[in-house]
């Protein structure tokens, strides 16, 4: 992180902390700690603490966060190019702030994003409004973020990408025990989004062949980087829902379409049960489903042809499909007069299948995450 | 596209007419528990999210957030 975010931080937390001192309402503070590993050779821990303070009557609150990704790579995007294993460090400074004006909230958050070969910069203003005696919320947001792609390295490598999204839900309660939103999103990006690191083959593979690789594929004659239209509209549309059986358990139901002209579409399938075994406690087993198609110009491999405009090796653009089970727990502990402490703790696993991506099949994944939080 | 703004429609449109539903606040107790809440738990769940967000090709519409080229 450069000096002046560190410095920024380190001034809202300060103002965050004697804003705690001195008012009553419901403050809090805590860390948390995500550890991920993957049999893609990759290793992120995760670190993250984070703050608010309510006050003005309960009407006003400001949030601020810092958390770090510290990863070690040998992934097959690492491999084919024949280099060492990486470790490299990202920093994120949030700080966010709202105002309730009756049935109104306004608000507006900032964040900073830093490794030594990207730098992001995101500003989000948003607003919510109450409507039918509560019953109703609708909440629209607007983002913009300005992103700067370099390359480990070289110096001279400075690419932009500009992200405009806008965002807007409708939460609806159905009933004492029932409530549904429905969520649109939709983001339109320029600037430069490939990969400054991959080098695509054209009439074979290109970079150190995996041990592991299943099927002959021949050397490409010639290689070419990585080239990915600079334009993308994306928009992913939500619908997602509660009810709860009985006044310790409960199920989630969820559904997102997604859709870019890059030719990826995709369809997310989301559920949860919820048991609460005793006030203050939650005990909560997730599952997600995942399908994807490929982007247009996606090829496992590619021919050496003059017309060919666009050439990826992201398998993130690759048809796909993953599966991912979460078990968590949160607990909540009365310390002394006016002092909770509240525990959280999740463990995960997901399995990721690449069904046409050369030298990789699967990833297999474990997650865990613990967080405390002191709440004043 | 004509069927993502059918479906959309017809949401909004469900959505809408459930709006002539009002429910008390004081009916409303078993909906404020953390069980019920939308993209409730940020401390637990923003790092996997983003996690799983970058080895996707789709973004969005859930509360997956933050920057980054999401190499890891």
């Amino acid at each position: 992180m450069n000096a002046p975010p560190r410095r920024l931080l380190a001034s809202v937390l300060a103002a965050l902390l004697s804003g705690w001192a001195g008012t009553a309402a419901a403050n809090e503070g805590g860390g948390s700690l995500f550890v991920r590993g993957d049999s893609d050779e990759t290793v992120v821990v995760a670190p993250r603490v984070a703050g608010n303070v309510v006050f003005n009557e309960e009407r006003t609150r400001v949030d601020a966060s810092y958390s770090a990704d510290i990863w070690t790579s040998a992934s097959i995007d690492i491999r084919t190019a024949a280099t060492q294993p990486i470790t490299e460090q990202r920093d994120q400074i949030d700080l966010s702030a709202s105002h309730e004006l009756d049935d109104v909230t306004i608000g507006g958050s900032y964040y900073y994003s830093g490794e030594n070969d990207y730098w992001s910069h995101g500003f989000t203003l948003r607003s919510e409004q109450e409507l039918f005696g509560g019953s109703t919320t609708f909440a629209e947001s607007v983002r913009y973020v300005h992103d700067v792609v370099g390359r480990s390295g070289d110096p001279d490598f400075d690419r932009p990408l500009d992200s405009l999204t806008l965002r807007a839900s409708l939460t609806q309660i159905l009933s004492p025990e029932a409530i549904v939103q429905a969520t649109w999103e939709g983001t339109y990006r320029n600037g430069y989004q490939a990969s400054p690191y991959r080098f695509v083959g054209l009439g074979g593979f290109c970079g150190a062949m995996p041990d592991d690789l299943q099927e002959p594929t021949s050397v490409a004659s010639f290689c070419v980087p990585e080239s990915h239209p600079t334009e993308r509209f994306r928009n992913a549309f939500v619908l997602r829902g509660r009810y709860a059986f009985s006044r310790d358990a409960s199920g989630g139901l969820g559904y997102r379409l997604y859709l870019d002209d890059w030719g990826v579409s995709s369809h997310t399938a989301v559920a949860q049960i919820a048991w609460l075994p005793e006030p203050g406690h939650t005990v909560t087993l997730r599952y997600r489903f995942y399908t994807q198609t490929a982007a247009a110009f996606y090829r496992s491999t590619y021919e050496a042809r003059e017309d060919i405009t666009f050439v990826t090796r992201d398998r993130e653009l690759s048809p796909m499909f993953s599966n991912r089970v979460a078990l968590s727990y949160g607990g909540r502990a009365h310390l002394t007069e006016g002092v909770d402490l509240k525990v959280q703790v999740a463990l995960g696993g997901s399995v990721f299948v690449y069904q046409d991506f050369v030298g990789l099949d699967e990833v297999f994944s474990l997650d865990g995450t613990i967080a405390a939080t002191l709440e004043l | 596209m004509r069927v993502t703004l059918s479906i959309l429609a017809s949401l909004a449109f469900a959505l809408s007419s459930a709006g002539c539903v009002t429910i008390h606040p004081w009916e409303r107790e078993r909906l404020a528990a953390t069980d019920m809440q939308f993209g409730g738990a940020e401390e637990l769940h923003s790092a996997e999210a983003h996690a799983t967000e970058v080895r996707e090709g789709s973004a969005g519409g859930f509360d997956a957030s933050g920057g980054g080229c999401g190499c890891n």
